[in-house]
């Protein structure tokens, strides 16, 4: 039966050849658009590696030449700021970060290690950071005094990396090559650490030590906060006042990191929704179109259907006769689609989104492709079901 | 001839409910998304308030030192901008800003979330704010470092109240006070140059750091008396930094930059510095690609519903092909008739991108961002319209006119 229904979508080759190509192309609508949402969906829930609650970030604006030349002079003064705010009753942890969570900045770089091209993403961050993030150490230990005086440059990284570079073997105690005279060494692993947090992909992340004698290390221009918590936002204000006595020269923002956050998510999650709507809706079209089209088949082919009717086929028969023929037509697109998509594997997709959401997304684009053209086939073929044969062969 | 298409286009769409309806929900929605896209396009990159002499003005909005380890892209700094764009030879105006920078204020016991703009005095000839209350500062008060502000309508608002007068109260920004000179109405965020809600003057600045950077924080722009001028000011622009000296040979001894409009600085931007060739017109081909792509599936829907309507009318065309109508007339009339949908389509979709754009702005997607539709973006709209109805119309026609009369008017198969 469906070799004789090829052979009727074949003789409407033509007219079938757009639809085909409509379902084709709302397939990987569809699909990038599931893929997508599974994406992000599942990374929503997993922990992040870090607490945002009740972090302040104080953004330095500071000469960033006398950073990158180490002026002693520069580095004191955000020493003191350290201090200073330290002696705050409302704050319980302070330290300095380059690149925070949320802050829309990344340092990315490429490192050869074991023979392995890894890409890091790199934080310089004082001793106190983890405290102030309430992040958990997995395997050693976090930085303490005894990274001012190491030989080597310490890092901490994440389990993340741990798992990618040095897969079971113990990474405490592994040196890495920064450039030819420099070495880092872990001192310790940290749970998985998702920088912009819910929307970041698992990452492979290295926290470089910044000393507080200059040993090692470049300061970041955020001066990071954990205050207690129903903090009044009225304390920045006596906090601002505060740094600005100690460096008088420097310009200070100060946000609380639940807005960041905020901020970070909306800039993140809106290009999603926004594709997403007009996916819904340029499917939506197709859709329709679809119906419409089949329906006008449906009232061409009526002495076609008249005639199997007349020769004694139900009207449940005929009824199937469309739907499968529709169904056809899916498939036909579907296994094109497929195809394409499958090269993406190839193209390296499996870097962008993990292979879990990448099959939901196929399979969800392959059931939601063949759940919607049977709904628009079905309002057409329950027409052609209820031809009187008397009435389709009188017809025109 | 056109007039007795388009009457019978009208009676065609009556006489199909379903598939006028299925057509023009698939062309308004279409053009509503071309046209939102151009509307945020044409807020981004038209000359308009304050920057409506921007069609002929060119900036240094980029800078790229490259050498054999190191690359550093980023805006000019100050010393790159007085050295080689203030004062550039045929330039009506030169000016010097930095880039709107967030900042979060204390005004007795509140905190504003603002955004701060220091420039020089010339900023204020090339671009045209419309003055509220007082007027800018002046290239003396930057000199002088006088601690000046030109502030907007809504930073008025939440630092004195509504419908008080602002010029010369204080305010304390960054540990610095400054006194009101004038009152601005608010600026959208997607005018690059204009933007921001307090502007002062650079030389209050906390050091003089600033004076000796090559690459950080600023921009240049260089108003010409008109974008003719634009090659001789760029030949200039050129001839200058072609004896730029490098602090450190070693470190970078290649420089990328341009004068560029906005457009090209945008392209700049995307496509890279390394890019060579003209960056505007790839950036042009590349949209006008993106917006083709997305046309694809609309008008394969529309080309299939296009040809199920055909179909129908097969004994109207068998009609007018036995009285001797030529192909080309009834392709002409079926593209005709394609268009005044797409059109009615394209006014229906204007109306929604109106109420999308109003919805982006409430919905504060972008903070600060105004997207308005004026008359040429209703002609863009027009012309997008236009173009998806032939695009749509022109394979159907011509498969229309091939009906052979005789079957036609038959009903057997065409």
């Amino acid at each position: 039966v469906i070799r004789h229904l090829l052979k009727l979508v074949w003789n409407r080759k033509r007219a079938n050849a757009l639809i085909v190509a409509e379902i084709f192309v709302s397939f990987l609508v569809i699909f990038a658009v599931l893929t997508g949402a599974v994406a992000v969906a599942g990374g929503w829930n997993r922990p992040i590696g870090f607490q945002w609650q009740d972090v302040w970030d104080v953004s330095m604006e500071f000469d960033i030449e006398a950073r990158d030349k180490a002026a002693p002079e520069l580095h004191a003064t955000v020493m003191r700021m350290l201090d200073e705010v330290r002696s705050f009753p409302q704050v319980s942890g302070a330290a300095i970060s380059q690149t925070p969570p949320y802050a829309f900045s990344t340092t990315e770089g490429r490192r050869q290690i074991n023979g392995k091209d890894v890409t890091i993403i790199i934080d310089d961050v004082t001793a106190g950071y983890a405290g102030v993030m309430g992040m958990k150490v997995v395997r050693g230990r976090w930085f303490n005094e005894e990274d001012e005086v190491a030989q080597h440059w310490p890092v901490v990284v994440d389990a993340n990396f741990a798992r990618e570079v040095y897969g079971d073997a113990d990474p405490i105690g592994q040196k890495i090559e920064e450039d030819e005279t420099t070495f880092h060494q872990i001192v310790g692993v940290v749970e998985p650490y998702r920088k912009d947090g819910e929307t970041s992909a698992p990452m492979n992340v290295m926290f470089r030590h910044a000393a507080n004698n200059q040993k090692h290390g470049r300061l970041g221009s955020h001066l990071l906060l954990k205050v207690v918590p129903g903090t009044s936002p009225r304390f920045e204000e006596e906090l601002t006042t505060r740094l600005q006595q100690v460096a008088p020269d420097m310009s200070f923002t100060v946000r609380q990191m639940e807005r960041m956050r905020t901020n970070n998510l909306r800039a993140k999650l809106s290009p999603l929704v926004v594709g997403g709507v007009v996916g819904l809706f340029l499917v939506a079209m197709v859709m329709l179109g679809l119906t419409g089209v089949l329906w006008q088949n449906v009232t061409r082919r009526t002495r076609e259907i008249g005639l199997r009717r007349a020769m004694g086929a139900s009207g449940g028969r005929v009824h199937r006769q469309i739907l499968t023929e529709v169904a056809l037509l899916a498939t036909i697109a579907v296994l094109v689609a497929s195809i394409v998509v499958w090269q993406l594997p190839i193209l390296g997709a499996f870097s962008v989104v993990s292979p879990a959401s990448f099959m939901t997304g196929f399979t969800g684009a392959l059931a939601t492709i063949y759940a919607l053209t049977l709904l628009c086939g079905l309002y057409p073929s329950w027409l052609a079901s209820r031809l009187q044969p008397a009435d389709a062969l009188r017809y025109e | 001839m056109l007039t007795n298409y388009i009457k019978i286009a009208l009676k065609v769409l009556a006489r199909r409910k379903f598939f006028t309806f299925i057509s023009l929900f698939g062309i308004s929605f279409t053009l509503l998304v071309l046209m939102v896209a151009t509307a945020m396009l044409d807020n981004v990159f038209a000359p308009r308030a304050p920057q409506s002499k921007f069609d002929r003005v060119i900036g240094v909005y980029r800078i790229g030192m490259h050498g054999e380890h190191f690359n550093s892209t980023g805006n000019p700094g100050y010393r790159f901008i007085k050295e080689y764009v203030l004062g550039l030879p045929g330039a009506e105006a030169t000016s010097v800003f930095t880039g709107q920078s967030m900042l979060a204020m204390y005004h007795e016991g509140r905190k504003i979330d603002t955004h701060l703009r220091r420039t020089d005095g010339p900023y204020w000839q090339i671009l045209d704010f419309s003055f509220l209350e007082g007027g800018p500062f002046t290239e003396a008060d930057n000199q002088n470092a006088n601690f000046v502000a030109v502030i907007t309508d809504d930073m008025r608002t939440k630092l004195y109240g509504r419908g008080v007068s602002a010029l010369g109260k204080t305010f304390e920004a960054d540990g610095q006070t400054f006194r009101v000179v004038g009152v601005v109405r608010a600026v959208p965020i997607t005018r690059e140059a204009g933007f921001s809600e307090i502007w002062v003057p650079i030389r209050t600045l906390k050091t003089r750091d600033y004076e000796r950077q090559w690459m950080g924080g600023f921009r240049g722009i260089v108003l010409a008396r008109s974008a003719d001028d634009f090659d001789a000011l760029r030949r200039e622009f050129k001839r200058r930094t072609s004896t730029f000296v490098f602090d450190d040979p070693k470190t970078f001894n290649r420089l990328e930059v341009g004068l560029d409009t906005m457009f090209e600085s945008a392209a700049r931007n995307l496509l890279g510095n390394q890019f060579k060739g003209n960056r505007s017109l790839m950036l042009r081909s590349i949209l006008f690609g993106v917006a083709l792509l997305f046309m694809l599936l609309p008008t394969m829907n529309l080309v299939s519903i296009n040809l199920s309507r055909i179909m129908e009318r097969a004994s109207e065309i068998g009609v007018r092909k036995a009285f001797g109508a030529s192909s080309r007339a009834l392709v002409g009339q079926f593209v005709v008739e394609n268009v005044v949908l797409t059109v009615f389509g394209g006014l229906i979709g204007f109306l929604l991108s109106v109420v999308a754009l109003k919805a982006f702005a409430r919905a504060e997607l972008v903070p600060y961002a105004v997207f308005d539709v004026n008359l040429r973006i209703f002609l863009y709209g027009l012309g997008l319209a236009v173009f998806f109805g032939v695009l749509s119309g022109v394979y159907p026609a011509w498969r229309m006119s091939r009906i052979q009369a005789v079957n036609a008017l038959r009903g057997g198969a065409l």
